[in-house]
């Protein structure tokens, strides 16, 4: 199974090692947001697909602004001892929602890593994860995995360099993303050397076997509002799809995302500071862009003042690493949560941070070759990702109903509900959230 | 905790070629960043900035197949660097190696500052590259290039101002003085004639260098020179050991620093020993700064900018500061992320 | 959404005319006594209420004064910013003898109409219109609508100016006390300032705002000026259309980014000269017009009195056909008449025409329409009488499309089959990421032509243009062929190309006609600072002094041609400068085309010959003259070592 899905002309020469289980976490000898606590909860979520906490108890390791963040019903829990942690039995509130015409059982997007960044496995069960659990998948930028193209809760991506794309390819998906920038190198372009384009790239990307492929910084179609306007147009007009917009979240992000509203997307990708990336030059992914936090919230407070929240989707990425995380992000504005580094996780990913390297040995972002030696395991890694998704959505359920809301859409823009710990004066007046001083 | 941290280390022996094989080339990483201030501990305020990424309404430019000017001009446009990095802090380099660390910077049009005046054998068109520091007394005998005069306190800037008025020719000059906000510093300097002033932190001063910078900088632009404000003819240069890294230099120069003196950054960079073969210092500082360059290259063009002085340099608008204090962002002029 | 004009005339009276909005007249009539009370400025007439926006926020008012410039300029600076920081109450938007303005809120045409500007049989000599939509500023307000106007200068502009925050620290420094908060009104001050003020002429202070890209390194007068103004340089796309008035003369200016990244096209008939980001803008008035666009930092100047001046290209190309001609004698009778048609009902009455069975489909009176035959998957003959707007052939697979007129921006996108023939110009970013099929531009291109062209297996894209390109000609070029004639420029010594050739090219070919200088090809550092590295050498004695002046003597150069003067040491060293990860050697040959060139260009120049009519010319061509072949050297890979990926 493993090989057929590297090379879609299966090649019978050898027989890959399948991977199936999870690697020991490494120990850290330097800062890290993904902590091995973090870790070990969605490998808890991933194996299980049952919930293992109402509250995120990650956040205190790190200080993020989000973690900084509390739903004032959390405190009040903790002030009443473990009774807070109690878990009902029973359960009815709903994580479904609707927009552009797609309905989600759950309010979560599988961000747009494309093949290429990924090595095939992990690409196909993303998908196929998303077509079992109601959700939706972005493919990113490396063309359509022929295996992936089989799954229907996918979108098509266009990007700078257009790779493998023609009218069928856009068809092919249940949405389109225009992918303009992503939070881990806002305004950098990408380089495959040629000696990486082999056999299955070169068929999903439409380019020769040993040609570079370079994906330009700007979409030198796109310079202006107008200009996202036109493309946003043609590219309805050639799929009839809807359309999202993927940018990273930079200064003007509030006015970006107007931008793209009132230009008739159909809702907005934006993509934090801190998020994941194949390759970045570390100049640029530690020193461009601002946090999700602070950019749903900007955005979503320019969207209602110029009245054009209604009927557009705001995605948040970055960052998003639990249903907590997700559930603040949706009290801040956002409709939908997208997680990217999280299924890898729950993929095997134990943090190493040497992807660009080609060498994974959790075999998610290793070098592509056409006759791999050892492959992630396709049931195993798409019953991680199903599951992930799973428990996850039971612990959106719970905080939902800690917070007494019956719905996922009742959480939207309720920044009442969150109180800020510690939080200079200014992310309060951003994030539109009261704040207490100090911590703990 | 070390200003030091194992990644800004890295990175910068990366760049200079003492680790890796891709030296000049800046470095690669993978998946979710954790730079301060939000993963790891800020140190500075200079922590809490990040830079624009151009989109939508700009494109970004790439720097590999399309131009970005980092060169900048100072004393009226009569200096030209090719980049907004001096080399400084010379003090701890061995005799021998300072010739090695001039030439280096005349090569790639980067300009050096010498705290003394050291066994220097090298020509006129060399010197005319290397800010050199003087003594009153210095300053009366004609030289080729910038005369650096160190000025640690306001008392002293009366008799400076005596001695420089009546100096015979005309000098390229170069006022260095602590990390200061105070005004009267600025107006005496500008009424003195010095043509560029470098804040060095490391000569002390109650301010912060991010904060004492960009005060100087509206300062100045506020004083004027013949009715014309005074910041447009003059350079502002900011100095510190603790400037670690390219993306340093290039938020110190959205607060308006037209170049940042480099001490400690290259020696860490270029392994800095004592008995390193001079060549050797020389390639490695060579790879230092034209990776530091392609670094700053990549930043402006992340920003959509191709002209670092002309649209970096004080432009505070393309910054942001992450859950700094209002207090502090207003001094800076830098407004808060997300607004 | 807003929108405006602006007017100017000689004619007018020689008293400051003064509009300022204001959300009542209680606050107009305090705008106009602080305006006696901060300078010497007299008020000669009561305000006039003009205009009330739709939601009835802010009216405009009209006032005389008599002041001087420096009194008046200082007195609006006062007010504003008492006003502004004051909410919205009030603003004082245009102070001119010459220049009017017109600005609201809703559409061009709404505008027009609440000003009463057609009963009111308003003349000038010049005029600008203007609709935006807010990108950096909110918009609900008419004070944000173009144009802005500062003075005797009115101007719109298109883009997002990355040294916004720059060009603000340098007007605050210079006693600019309030600003509306959009980029675009920097502009107006910035020129008003340097004219005014410091009285450089009109093209001394536009080529300051250009900061055009210099190949060579500037005299020093030009270095000292622009480091004075470093603060009014622009920076990140733009493209500006302004009319100024000195009371002798009516200038109008349009002038564009260094990248060119907004389009901007000028033009002349018999009786006016015209500025549009559009082509079928000027059309739409004029369909007859000689149009040509600027090139990349370059502006475009034209009076009243002098007609054009400067037109905005070193080399005044003006190609140009007469697609009016062409279209009344060659379309069929039952041509779809595009007149009255937005770009659905346009490419839906196509759909209706293939589905009943029509081979070939002529539209006539195209103006501007973009997208035309966007997902249209059928291999019919789509015959274009006009200006297509941007976006044709985008994704086109099949369609066998034939322009009779010139093509806007981002044409042949994505195309993977089929084919386009453009009968006049093409203008920026055409055939981008051109996978398979044919384009054929008679006239010339504009900005990046080619980039990111591709081929697969058996689909190998080609772009033939008979005239001339600008910058980044197959910049990122993987694959397919690139092919430049020039044929307006035969026997001259005018460069068919302009700069960084082929920069990033990893694969496929390129053609020119004639020989291009070695520094237009790839992304060289600038001259200077290989000159500064070479000194270096000469000093350590690494170079000989006949080296160093060998290199110096060249008006330009390349890695290639350093191999060629100097020591295999001092290229390797010199060669840090050029070399980068992701630097791609390139071969570059200058020759007459041999037999495995013409395997695959020759059918091409036969159908290229036989669709323009030119055969015979082209035919000489290929046969007699020179040119510089360009492709990536075999067998050489980059130095990237890794995947640069999602």
């Amino acid at each position: 199974m493993g090989a057929s899905l590297t090379s879609p002309e299966i090649n019978e020469k050898s027989t890959p090692l399948l991977v199936e289980r999870y690697l020991p976490i490494p120990r850290r000898d330097s800062g890290e947001f993904w902590t091995e606590s973090r870790i070990q909860h969605i490998r808890h979520l991933a194996t299980t697909g049952k919930p293992m906490m109402v509250w995120d108890r990650c956040k205190s390791e790190t200080n993020r602004i989000l973690d900084r963040l509390f739903f004032c019903k959390e405190l009040e829990d903790a002030s009443l001892g473990d009774r807070g942690w109690e878990v009902p039995d029973e359960i009815s509130v709903s994580t479904s929602i609707c927009y552009g015409g797609l309905e989600l059982s759950h309010p979560l997007y599988l961000g747009d890593m494309s093949f290429g960044a990924l090595s095939g496995v992990p690409n196909v069960a993303i998908a196929r994860a998303a077509d079992i659990t109601g959700t939706l998948a972005g493919i990113g930028e490396g063309g359509l995995h022929p295996e992936v193209g089989k799954c229907r809760r996918i979108a098509v991506q266009w990007a700078s360099a257009r790779f493998g794309l023609d009218l069928d390819v856009l068809r092919k998906g249940m949405a389109v993303v225009i992918k303009i920038g992503q939070g881990a190198k806002p305004g950098i372009g990408g380089h495959l050397p040629g000696v990486k384009v082999v056999e299955i790239i070169s068929q999903t990307r439409r380019i020769p076997v040993g040609v570079d492929a370079i994906s330009p910084a700007p979409h030198h179609d796109i310079y202006s509002i107008e200009d996202l306007e036109q493309r946003i147009l043609a590219l309805k007009e050639a799929t009839g799809r809807p359309v999202l917009v993927k940018v990273a979240a930079t200064n003007y992000i509030p006015y970006i995302a107007s931008g793209v509203a009132r230009m008739g997307a159909d809702g907005i990708i934006i993509d934090g500071q801190g998020a994941g990336t194949g390759a970045a030059p570390s100049v640029v992914r530690d020193n461009v862009g601002i946090p999700i936090e602070l950019a749903v919230a900007a955005a979503d407070e320019m969207l209602r003042r110029e009245e054009l929240r209604d009927g557009f989707t705001i995605i948040a990425a970055g960052r998003v690493s639990s249903a907590e995380d997700a559930a603040k992000l949706t009290a801040l504005g956002a409709d939908v949560a997208s997680i990217g580094t999280a299924a890898l996780i729950a993929m095997g990913c134990i943090m190493i941070h040497k992807c660009h390297l080609g060498f994974c040995p959790a075999v998610i972002t290793n070098k592509i070759t056409d006759n791999p030696k050892k492959v992630l395991s396709l049931d195993t890694a798409t019953r991680w990702v199903v599951n992930l998704i799973g428990g996850w959505s039971a612990e959106l359920k719970l905080i939902l109903e800690r917070l007494g809301l019956k719905s996922v859409k009742e959480l939207r823009g309720r920044r009442d509900l969150l109180v800020g710990v510690g939080l200079s004066d200014s992310s309060l007046r951003i994030l539109g959230v009261r704040g207490v001083s100090g911590k703990n | 905790m070390s200003i030091w941290r194992r990644d800004i280390v890295s990175n910068l022996r990366l760049l200079a070629g003492v680790e890796g094989k891709t030296a000049g080339e800046p470095p690669i990483a993978s998946m979710g960043a954790t730079n301060p201030p939000l993963i790891e501990e800020p140190m500075f305020i200079l922590d809490h900035i990040v830079s624009d990424g151009a989109q939508v309404t700009r494109p970004s430019i790439d720097p590999y197949r399309e131009p970005i000017e980092t060169e900048v001009y100072l004393f009226g446009g009569k200096l030209r660097f090719t980049m907004p990095i001096i080399i400084g802090g010379l003090t701890g380099v061995y005799p021998q190696h300072i010739d090695a660390v001039i030439l280096a910077g005349f090569r790639l049009g980067v300009g050096v500052h010498l705290e003394k005046l050291l066994r220097l054998q090298l020509g006129t068109e060399v010197r005319g590259h290397v800010l050199l520091e003087v003594s009153e007394d210095g300053l009366q005998s004609p030289q080729n290039g910038p005369l650096v005069l160190r000025i640690e306190g306001v008392g002293e800037l009366a008799r400076v101002r005596r001695v420089l008025k009546s100096l015979a020719h005309s000098t390229q000059l170069v006022a260095r003085i602590p990390s200061t906000a105070n005004s009267l510093f600025y107006q005496e300097i500008v009424k003195s004639g010095f043509q560029t002033v470098i804040i060095d932190e490391d000569l002390g001063g109650v301010e912060p260098l991010e904060v004492s910078l960009s005060e100087a900088d509206h300062m100045l632009k506020r004083l004027t020179i013949n009715g014309f404000p005074a910041r447009y003819l003059m350079g502002l240069i900011a100095a510190s050991n603790r400037i670690r890294s390219s993306s340093d230099i290039f938020k110190l120069g959205g607060l308006g620093a037209d170049a940042c003196i480099i001490r400690e950054a290259w020696r860490i960079g270029v392994d800095y020993k004592p008995e390193m073969p001079a060549h050797l210092l020389s390639e490695r500082i060579e790879n230092l700064l034209i990776g530091m360059q392609r670094e700053i290259k990549l930043l402006m063009g992340a920003a959509g900018v191709s002209s670092y002085q002309s649209s970096i340099v004080g432009s505070r608008e393309l910054f942001r500061a992450i859950d700094l204090p209002y207090h502090v962002c207003e001094k800076l002029g830098v407004k808060p992320a997300g607004e | 959404m807003g929108a405006g004009f602006a007017r100017v005339r000689l004619d007018s009276r020689p008293s400051w005319r003064v509009k300022a909005f204001a959300v009542s007249d209680t606050v107009a009539f305090q705008i106009f006594s602080m305006l006696e009370q901060k300078a010497r400025v007299e008020v000669l007439s009561q305000p006039k209420p003009e205009y009330t926006s739709p939601n009835g926020a802010l009216t405009s008012y009209t006032t005389y004064v008599e002041a001087s410039y420096e009194a008046l300029w200082q007195a609006v600076q006062e007010v504003n910013g008492e006003l502004w920081s004051d909410g919205f109450k009030g603003r004082i938007y245009s102070w001119g003898r010459f220049v009017d303005v017109y600005k609201g809120v809703g559409y061009p045409l709404d505008v027009y109409n609440l000003y009463q500007m057609g009963d009111r049989g308003l003349e000038g000599d010049l005029w600008i219109a203007h609709t935006r939509q807010p990108t950096n500023s909110p918009g609900r307000l008419p004070v944000w609508s173009h144009p802005f106007s500062s003075g005797d200068w009115a101007i719109v502009h298109n883009g997002d100016i990355s040294s916004f925050g720059s060009n603000m620290e340098l007007l605050w420094s210079l006693g600019y006390k309030s600003f509306v908060g959009t980029d675009s009104e920097v502009i107006a001050y910035l020129l008003d300032y340097l004219t005014s003020f410091q009285h450089l002429n009109v093209q001394e202070a536009v080529k300051i705002l250009c900061n055009r890209f210099n190949r060579e390194l500037p005299d020093t007068e030009t270095v000292r000026l622009f480091y004075r103004w470093r603060g009014a340089k622009l920076d990140g796309p733009f493209s500006v259309i302004a009319g100024f008035s000195d009371g002798d003369d009516v200038y109008m200016v349009a002038f564009a980014d260094r990248f060119k990244f907004r389009p901007i096209i000028v033009g002349e008939d018999e009786n006016y000269i015209y500025a549009a980001s559009e082509e079928a803008q000027i059309r739409t008035i004029s369909p007859e017009a000689n149009v040509w666009t600027i090139e990349p930092g370059d502006y475009f100047l034209a009076s009243l009195k002098r007609g054009v001046i400067y037109p905005g290209r070193t080399l005044h190309e003006r190609f140009y056909i007469l697609s009016t001609q062409l279209k009344r004698s060659a379309a069929t009778k039952e041509c779809i008449d595009a007149s009255h048609m937005n770009y659905r009902m346009l490419n839906q009455a196509i759909l209706e025409r293939i589905k009943a069975g029509a081979a070939q489909v002529d539209i006539i009176n195209v103006r501007g329409q973009r997208y035309i035959g966007v997902g249209l998957d059928c291999p019919v003959k789509l015959r274009i009488f006009g200006t297509p707007g941007n976006c044709l052939a985008n994704l086109n697979k099949s369609l066998d499309i034939e322009v009779f007129g010139n093509v806007q921006d981002d044409v042949g996108d994505v195309m993977t089959g089929g084919r386009l023939i453009v009968h006049g110009d093409a203008r920026d970013v055409l055939a981008q990421a051109l996978q398979g099929g044919a384009i054929y531009v008679k006239g010339n291109a504009g900005n990046r032509c080619g980039i990111q062209m591709r081929e697969y297996r058996d689909r190998r894209p080609l772009l033939m243009i008979g005239g001339r390109v600008d910058d980044y000609l197959g910049e990122y070029i993987a694959g397919g062929v690139i092919v430049v004639l020039g044929l307006n420029y035969l026997n001259t010594d005018v460069e068919i190309v302009g700069d960084c050739v082929a920069s990033g090219m990893v694969g496929g070919r390129i053609y020119i006609r004639g020989r291009v200088s070695p520094g237009k090809i790839g992304l060289n550092p600038p001259k200077g600072d290989v000159m500064q590295y070479l000194r270096g050498l000469l000093l350590e004695g690494l170079l000989s002094t006949k080296e160093y002046k060998a290199v110096g003597s060249l008006k330009d150069f390349s890695l290639i041609t350093l191999r060629d003067i100097l020591s295999p040491e001092a290229v390797k060293r010199v060669s840090k400068l050029y070399v980068n990860k992701y630097w791609k050697e390139l071969v570059v040959e200058y020759r007459r085309l041999n037999d495995d060139d013409m395997t695959i260009l020759k059918p091409h120049f036969e159908e290229f010959g036989k669709v323009f009519n030119i055969a015979k010319e082209v035919d000489r061509v290929v046969e007699e003259e020179y040119f510089t072949v360009i492709y990536p050297k075999p067998d050489t890979p980059t130095r990237v070592e890794e995947p640069e990926e999602g």
